[in-house]
């Protein structure tokens, strides 16, 4: 009797530090929970990377994968409301505005875990990493794929001889790349063929595209028409917050891009996020498109149909474009990732230095993601993908034209949305092209005064 | 004990009114408030008064007679279109015969999928299973006939069409469940007698069923009309006010303003508009039901 009672005991006072211990080990263990924007990343985040971090430290880590526009809004509200939801927020520099309060100063962390800023090129520290307007003198994020758009085609189309005879009997000038955004139109529209009909010799069993990008209003649409914008040499304002979106220039952009989409682009690209048009690219559908670089592998991935079929190219010139550019540009986009203020900041900044420095090479080797300069020098690197010799230095000379966005809080709300909400109402007849360059530009300066930028 | 019995329906009613006053109110001063003032996504902090400037704007705004109009036409077609399906199925469902059946408790049960389902779910079923032009179910169904589908939600011409036809369906079941219900209070004897002096089954609906349960129509119609009205997530899902604003509907402008251009005080002038407009219908349906009561 005396035996079972002490068993009891024992067995009571074993469950019940069991229990302790679980209670006391949930709640030691930190959560680290991060709002992801979508991108080739997410996979290797998911299944390798945050797996391995979790099992080299114990620290618990929690990703959410939105839409881009959901991205930004879902971290203001969570910024606005001090909520501490997340640790670790995708950085695009456009979007800074909306949550910079709530964003951590990083110079003591990089100080204290010895972060190599070093490795990041000048243009990217600038584009990506401080914010003069917002938060001066501060480091807010550590980039992970700055970038900006480039052409990219099928390269055995544009080689195959009945096409190129094909093109120069249409056109009177060889298939190449374009050097105008007009050429570019003509290719997109040479391309555009329905179903039945060949393209290097091959039938074609559903319709094919000339051009896309991914389009949906407004995020979609402003992140592809702004590659309008820029290349007309428009800024969107000088110095003085002087607007030039009222120059006539934007109604010829305008229109140039509602042909083009109307006339090339698949109609479902009017519903695609970010990067989606490339999976039609990778199907054969389509002969050439914008491409963001962070997207490249969905296309040249071993074992995709386009692997080693693509070729590349800088964005073309539009001739008489206000500020004399040689070829098209857009803005600097992509971005890094960045840590909020709370509790968990030195844990996050810790793990983000983890996976962008530490695991360096093997994060670009799994995404073909570009930031640092020992990613563009490591052998390992540079040897991963053959397509790598053509797709690179396009690359880095389109960088060298990006357009770094104006570091003020009222970005998005002045050119993001808008400049979307423009392009869009011009295509669906909404407005007439005047009256929507005409709202365009009233709520810039309407935004302005109110800001205190202008009076 | 006069007075006693005149303080009781107060005191049952105050807890509710007090409750209701701080639930429904409060959000409603606030946003009224905030729609006097300019206040921005980006600058929490900086409220500034503006008075009555951002509802002049918004009546001047394009934009939001585009909207009013998109609304119009949704409200409209989800109520209409909802009314009459499930008047159809109702009226079928309590036929007799079928009635009361297995087959008919399984489709009642079939039916009712939509309206437990989440509104987004409902909204990204449609765009990516059934309107879907190349893999969706409308069209494939239309490719059996040899007809070739548009693309339903990309274009101006068809989306508010696809838009409204798969609100509709989420809104049907509620209203076959009310007149379900409605038509099973109709006295059998009525009917019986109706059959008696050669009433057809259609007839005996027209001339008997629907003036019983008139009430029931009215009230499914308010009901359906102001949930269309300020209809969000289905939309939202289904082609986020697109293709362009076709079917930008007021309550997508609201979210547009407030959320993707940063301003709070627009977004609560349209929303408190909303609400004005609600309140009128409401009332208007109140005060014609009341005339028709009188009537009787």
């Amino acid at each position: 009797m005396q035996r079972i009672r002490t068993y009891r005991r024992l067995s009571l006072a074993l469950a019940l530090a069991l229990v302790v211990g679980l209670v006391t080990a949930t709640f030691a263990q930190t959560t680290l929970r991060i709002a992801e924007h979508p991108g080739p990343h997410v996979g290797p985040m998911e299944d390798y990377f945050i797996p391995l971090y979790e099992e080299l430290t114990g620290v618990n880590i929690v990703m959410e994968v939105l839409p881009p526009d959901q991205l930004w809004q879902r971290m203001q509200l969570e910024a606005a409301a001090d909520s501490d939801y997340y640790d670790i927020g995708y950085h695009s520099p456009g979007w800074f505005g909306y949550y910079h309060e709530k964003v951590a100063g990083l110079d003591d962390l990089i100080e204290e875990h010895g972060f190599g800023i070093d490795q990041y090129s000048q243009a990217v520290v600038e584009s990506h990493m401080i914010n003069p307007a917002l938060r001066p003198g501060e480091i807010i994020a550590i980039a992970r794929n700055p970038q900006t758009p480039i052409y990219a085609y099928r390269l055995d189309w544009f080689e195959h001889q009945g096409e190129r005879e094909a093109f120069q009997a249409e056109y009177g000038r060889e298939l190449a790349p374009p050097q105008t955004w007009e050429e570019l139109y003509d290719i997109a529209v040479f391309f555009t063929r329905p179903a039945g009909e060949t393209v290097a010799d091959e039938t074609l069993t559903a319709p094919l595209f000339g051009y896309s990008a991914s389009i949906i209003p407004p995020g979609g649409m402003a992140r592809a028409f702004l590659a309008i914008v820029y290349s007309l040499g428009l800024e969107g304002w000088d110095e003085d917050f002087q607007t030039d979106l009222d120059d006539p220039i934007l109604l010829e952009g305008v229109d140039y891009w509602t042909r083009l989409i109307e006339d090339t682009f698949p109609p479902q690209a009017q519903s695609w996020n970010f990067l989606e048009h490339l999976s039609f690219m990778r199907e054969s559908r389509l002969a050439t498109a914008e491409l963001w670089p962070e997207g490249v592998l969905t296309i040249e991935e071993e074992g995709a149909p386009t692997a080693g079929r693509i070729g590349y190219a800088l964005l073309p010139q539009w001739p008489g474009n206000r500020q004399d550019l040689p070829v098209g540009r857009s803005f600097i986009g992509g971005g890094g990732m960045l840590i909020f203020d709370t509790p968990n900041r030195d844990e996050a900044f810790q793990f983000v230095q983890w996976l962008l420095e530490d695991q360096a090479t093997e994060f670009n080797l799994r995404t073909a993601m570009f930031a640092r300069a020992d990613q563009f020098e490591d052998p390992e690197v540079l040897g991963a993908y053959d397509f790598y010799d053509s797709f690179l230095p396009v690359f880095e000379e389109q960088m060298s034209y990006g357009f770094p966005r104006q570091p003020i809080a009222e970005w998005g709300a002045v050119m993001y949305t808008p400049v979307g909400e423009f392009a869009s109402d011009v295509l669906f007849d909404v407005m007439t092209p005047e009256q929507a360059q005409q709202r365009l530009v009233d709520n810039m300066e309407r935004i302005f005064v109110e800001s205190g930028y202008v009076d | 004990m006069s007075s006693r019995r005149n303080f009781n329906p107060w005191a049952f009613i105050l807890p509710g009114a007090i409750a209701g006053g701080v639930v429904l109110g409060v959000p409603v001063v606030q946003a009224f408030w905030t729609s006097l003032h300019r206040l921005r996504l980006y600058r929490l902090h900086d409220q500034v008064y503006v008075g009555l400037d951002n509802y002049s704007r918004l009546l001047q705004d394009p934009l939001f007679h585009l909207s009013i109009r998109s609304t119009v036409v949704f409200t409209a077609g989800c109520t209409v279109l909802s009314v009459l399906a499930g008047l159809m199925v109702a009226a079928i469902m309590s036929t007799r015969g079928i009635r009361g059946t297995a087959w008919a408790r399984l489709f009642m049960a079939f039916y009712l999928v939509p309206f437990v389902a989440t509104q987004v779910v409902v909204g990204m079923l449609g765009r990516l299973y059934v309107w879907e032009p190349e893999y969706g179910l409308v069209n494939f169904v239309l490719g059996l006939i040899a007809v070739d589908g548009p693309a339903w939600l990309i274009s101006r011409d068809t989306a508010m069409l696809a838009t409204v036809i798969t609100n509709a369906w989420r809104l049907t079941p509620l209203a076959i469940l009310i007149f379900y219900a409605a038509l099973a209070t109709v006295p059998d004897e009525l009917i019986e007698s109706a059959e008696v002096d050669g009433a057809g089954g259609l007839r005996t609906f027209m001339a008997i069923k629907l003036p019983l349960i008139r009430y029931h129509i009215g009230f499914v119609t308010l009901i359906q009309l102001t949930s269309a009205f300020r209809e969000f997530d289905t939309v939202f899902a289904l082609t986020g006010g697109g293709p362009g604003r076709a079917t930008n509907v007021l309550s997508l402008l609201v979210y547009n303003e407030g959320i993707s251009s940063a301003n709070l005080g627009m977004a609560n002038a349209i929303a408190f508009t909303m609400l004005i407009i609600v309140g009128f219908l409401s009332l208007l349906y109140m005060r014609l039901a009341r005339l028709d009561k009188v009537g009787d």
